[in-house]
C-alpha cells in the first residue's frame, strides 16, 4: 500500500508545473525503481551522485533531471545539478523556467550563480566551481555545496577529465557514487571498460549501470529543437 | 573469451536464446543473408535443365549365369552374382559398348537434331561444329559422352535386380539412346559371353598342349603300347603253361618210377659188389631220407595245387632241383657200390631198365627244360609290366586330367557355337519421365541449412567483431561486478 500511495503521490508530482514546466515520462515505474535504489543510498548517507554516460551523452541528462523530479517527490528540498554545458539537452528548457540567483554557503561567503528552478532544483555550471580561485581544494567544494541535500553532478564526456584530470579533480573527489548512463548499440565494450577503469583509479564508489534506449535519441533531439 | 563463452550453454550446448537474439540484433544482415540464400537457391532450381530419362527392365533368363566369367571366382569360394552384377554394370562403361552406339547415332539422319550435352555449360555443338562430319571425331566425341547418358543400375526395384537407365537434357536424344542402347546392349552381352567361351577355349588348349608335351616326352604311348604287349605276351604263356605244367608232371613220374626201377636194378647188381663202402652206407642212408622227403613234399605241393599257378610253380621247380640234385649225387654214390634197402626178388633184367631209364631221362630233362624256360619268362615278363604299371601310374593323373580338359574343351567348343545373350529386355514398354537433377525438396532442406547455417556464422562474426553493448544479457555477462540498476527515464514532452 504504501508503495502504491507513494507512486500515486509521485504521479502527481511528476506532472508537477514550476511556473508553466511540465514533465511527462514515458516510464514511471522504471523512474520509481531506478530512483528508489538512490533514495536508500541517500538515507544512508550518500548526498553526492555522478552519471556518466558512454555512447549517448544525452541519456545522462535525462537521468539526472528525472531523478531530480523524483527526489522531489520524495520531500529532498535543496537538490543541486551541475552540468558541465547547460546549453544542451533539457537544460535550455529548464533554465527557461528558471531565475538566476546567487547563493553562498561558505564561510568564504564566496557566491556561486544558479539557475533556480521554483519548487525544483538549482542549475550550476560546472566549469565556474572548477576553475575560480576561491575554491582549490575539496574541502572549500564540500563547504560551497554544503547548503544542498543532494548534489547530482552531470559529468563531463570522461575523455575530457582524461585529458586533464587535475581540472576536474575536486569534482571526482565529491562524486560519493558513480553509474553510468550505456546505451545499447551506441556504447562499446571497451570504451565502458576505459571508463570503469578510469574512475576506479581515482576510488570512486562505482554503483552500476542505467541502462538507455537508442530509440529515444530522436525524441531528445526534438526535444532539443523544441527548446 | 567471453565474447566466445556466451554462446555455449551448460544444457543445450550452444547457447540458442543468444544466437536468435543475435539474429534479430543484426536483422539487415540476417535478412540478407536470408534473401540472397533464397534468392540464389531460388534462380539456381529454376535455371538448371530439365533430364529426360528413360527406364528399361532387364530379364535374366535364367538365375544361373552362363558367364564363363561369372563362373571363374566359384572354385575358390566367391560368388558369380557378384561378379555377374559387374560384368552387366559395367557394360555401357565399356569402350566397344560405346563405340557401336556411337557409330549407330552418328548414321542416324536426326544426328544433327540430337542435344548430347552432359551439363548446361557443356560446349558440345561447338565440338560437334569443330569435327565438321569427320566420323572420327564424331563418334569419339559422342563415346567420350555416353557413359554420362546410359547406365544400368542394380536395384532391389526392378524385379530382375537391373534396370537400363538412360537419361539425358532432350527427350528426343533420350529416346533414341533408349532404342539403340538396348540393341547393342544385348548384342554386346552376347558377344561378351562368345568372347569369354573363346578365350577360355584358348586358355584350356593352352594348358592342355603342355600337359600333352610333358606325356609326350616321357614316351607315355609307348609305355602304354609296351605294356599291352607285355600282358599279351604273359597271357600267352600262361595259356601254354597249364599243358606244359601236365606233361611235366606225367614225366616226372615216369622218370621217378624208372629212376626207382633203376635204383633196384643197380642194388641187385651191385650185392655182387664188395661191401668195402660199407661206411657209406649211413650217409646214402640219410641222403635216401632226404630225397623221400623232397618228393613228399613235391607231391603233396602238386597235389594241393589243382591248377598251378606260377609262383607255385616255382616252388616246385626249385624243390625239384634240389631233388634232381640229390638224386645225382645218390646215383653216382650207388654206382659206387653202396646198397641201400633190402634186395627185391622181381627186379626186370638190367639192360632193359637202364635203356628205359636213359629214354624217359632224356624226356623228363627236356621237358624239364621247357618247363623251366616257361617259368622264368613268366618271371621276367611279370617284372617288365610291374615296372611299366609303376610309371604308368605316374603318369596317370595327367593323363586324365588331359581327357577331362580335352572334354571341356568340346563342351565349350559346343555351348560357344549356341550361345545366346543370358538377358534381356522386359516387354513392357520404357518408362518415360522427366526431373531436375536437384529435386525441389532437396532445394528447400538445403535452403533451409544454408541460411540457418550462414546467418548463424555471418551474425557470430559480426558479433565477435562489435564491440557494443546491446542488452543487459551482454553486460551482466561481460561486467559481472556491477549490477544493473535500472532504465533511464524518458520524457513523453517537456513544456
Amino acid at each position: 500500500m504504501t508503495a502504491r500511495n507513494d507512486s500515486l503521490k509521485a504521479e502527481n508530482i511528476l506532472a508537477f508545473k514550476p511556473k508553466t514546466i511540465k514533465f511527462e515520462f514515458e516510464n514511471h515505474s522504471e523512474l520509481f525503481r531506478l530512483g528508489e535504489t538512490f533514495y536508500q543510498d541517500i538515507t544512508s548517507g550518500v548526498n553526492s551522485f555522478g552519471f556518466s554516460s558512454i555512447g549517448y551523452e544525452m541519456s545522462q541528462k535525462r537521468t539526472v533531471v528525472g531523478l531530480a523530479c523524483y527526489f522531489k517527490t520524495k520531500g529532498l528540498k535543496n537538490i543541486a545539478i551541475i552540468a558541465d554545458d547547460l546549453g544542451v539537452g533539457l537544460y535550455p528548457e529548464l533554465i527557461k523556467h528558471s531565475h538566476p540567483e546567487q547563493i553562498s554557503c561558505s564561510i568564504k561567503q564566496y557566491q556561486i550563480d544558479v539557475k533556480r528552478i521554483h519548487g525544483h532544483s538549482d542549475l550550476i555550471h560546472l566549469a565556474p566551481l572548477l576553475q575560480t580561485k576561491e575554491i582549490e581544494t575539496i574541502k572549500e567544494l564540500k563547504g560551497l555545496l554544503s547548503c544542498y541535500d543532494l548534489v547530482l553532478w552531470d559529468i563531463p564526456p570522461w575523455h575530457k577529465i582524461q585529458t586533464s584530470p587535475e581540472v576536474y579533480m575536486n569534482m571526482i573527489h565529491h562524486i560519493q557514487s558513480l553509474s553510468l548512463v550505456v546505451t545499447p548499440s551506441l556504447s562499446s565494450q571497451e570504451e565502458v571498460k576505459r571508463v570503469h577503469q578510469f574512475f576506479s583509479d581515482y576510488g570512486v564508489n562505482l554503483k552500476g549501470f542505467i541502462l538507455d534506449s537508442y530509440k529515444k535519441k530522436k525524441k531528445d533531439l526534438d526535444l532539443e529543437k523544441s527548446a | 573469451m567471453k565474447k566466445l563463452s556466451i554462446f555455449f550453454h551448460d544444457q543445450t550446448i550452444l547457447n540458442l536464446p543468444f544466437l536468435f537474439r543475435l539474429m534479430t540484433r543484426y536483422y539487415i544482415i540476417s535478412t540478407s543473408l536470408v534473401l540472397l540464400v533464397i534468392s540464389y537457391t531460388t534462380y539456381r532450381f529454376l535455371v538448371q535443365k530439365t533430364f529426360y530419362s528413360a527406364e528399361m527392365i532387364i530379364n535374366l533368363h535364367s538365375n544361373e549365369t552362363v558367364s564363363p566369367l561369372a563362373t571363374m571366382p566359384l572354385p575358390f569360394g566367391g560368388s558369380s552374382s557378384k561378379t555377374l552384377d559387374d560384368e552387366i554394370i559395367m557394360i555401357p562403361q565399356s569402350r566397344s559398348y560405346r563405340k557401336a552406339v556411337a557409330q549407330r547415332l552418328i548414321k542416324l539422319e536426326d544426328f544433327n537434331s540430337i542435344d548430347l550435352r552432359t551439363s548446361e555449360n557443356d560446349d558440345y555443338q561447338d565440338l560437334k561444329g569443330q569435327c565438321k562430319e569427320n566420323q572420327q571425331c564424331l563418334s569419339t566425341l559422342v563415346i567420350d559422352r555416353l557413359p554420362n547418358f546410359l547406365k544400368i543400375e542394380s536395384t532391389a526395384k526392378s524385379p530382375t535386380g537391373y534396370y537400363f537407365v538412360i537419361s539425358t537434357f532432350d527427350q528426343q536424344a533420350t529416346k533414341i539412346l533408349a532404342d539403340i542402347g538396348s540393341q547393342v546392349l544385348l548384342a554386346r552381352r552376347r558377344e561378351m559371353l562368345v568372347k569369354h567361351s573363346q578365350e577360355q577355349i584358348r586358355v584350356n588348349q593352352e594348358v592342355l598342349s603342355g600337359h600333352q608335351e610333358e606325356l609326350r616326352e616321357k614316351n607315355f604311348n609307348q609305355m602304354t603300347e609296351d605294356l599291352r604287349q607285355l600282358k599279351s605276351e604273359l597271357a600267352s604263356i600262361q595259356s601254354r603253361f597249364p599243358q606244359t605244367f601236365s606233361l611235366f608232371q606225367q614225366k616226372r613220374l615216369e622218370f621217378e618210377s624208372i629212376t626207382q626201377l633203376h635204383t633196384t636194378v643197380q642194388e641187385q647188381e651191385s650185392l655182387k659188389l664188395d661191401m668195402q663202402h660199407i661206411g657209406e652206407k649211413d650217409r646214402l642212408t640219410k641222403l635216401q631220407n632226404s630225397i623221400e622227403k623232397l618228393k613228399g613234399d613235391i607231391n603233396s605241393l602238386e597235389l594241393s595245387f589243382r591248377t598251378p599257378e606260377l609262383m607255385d610253380s616255382i616252388i616246385i621247380k626249385d624243390l625239384r632241383k634240389d631233388l634232381s640234385n640229390k638224386l645225382a649225387e645218390f646215383n653216382s654214390m650207388k654206382s659206387g657200390g653202396v646198397v641201400v634197402g633190402s634186395s627185391n626178388q622181381n627186379i626186370p633184367s638190367h639192360r632193359n631198365t637202364q635203356l628205359e631209364y636213359n629214354v624217359i631221362s632224356e624226356q623228363f630233362l627236356r621237358i624239364s627244360a621247357e618247363y623251366d624256360q616257361i617259368l622264368n619268362s613268366a618271371k621276367e615278363t611279370a617284372y617288365k609290366i610291374s615296372v611299366l604299371e609303376n610309371a604308368i601310374q605316374k603318369l596317370e593323373p595327367v593323363n586324365q586330367l588331359i581327357k577331362q580338359m580335352e572334354k571341356r574343351i568340346l563342351e565349350l567348343t559346343v555351348s560357344a557355337s549356341t550361345i545366346v545373350s543370358d538377358i534381356g529386355f522386359a516387354d513392357t514398354e520404357a518408362t518415360y519421365r522427366s526431373f531436375k537433377r536437384i529435386t525441389l525438396i532437396k532445394y528447400v532442406l538445403f535452403t533451409i541449412f544454408s541460411t540457418v547455417f550462414l546467418t548463424l556464422l555471418a551474425v557470430t562474426l559480426r558479433y565477435l567483431l562489435d564491440r557494443k553493448i546491446y542488452d543487459v544479457y551482454e553486460l551482466e555477462n561481460n561486467f559481472s561486478n556491477l549490477p544493473i540498476i535500472g532504465t533511464a527515464p524518458s520524457f513523453k514532452n517537456v513544456a
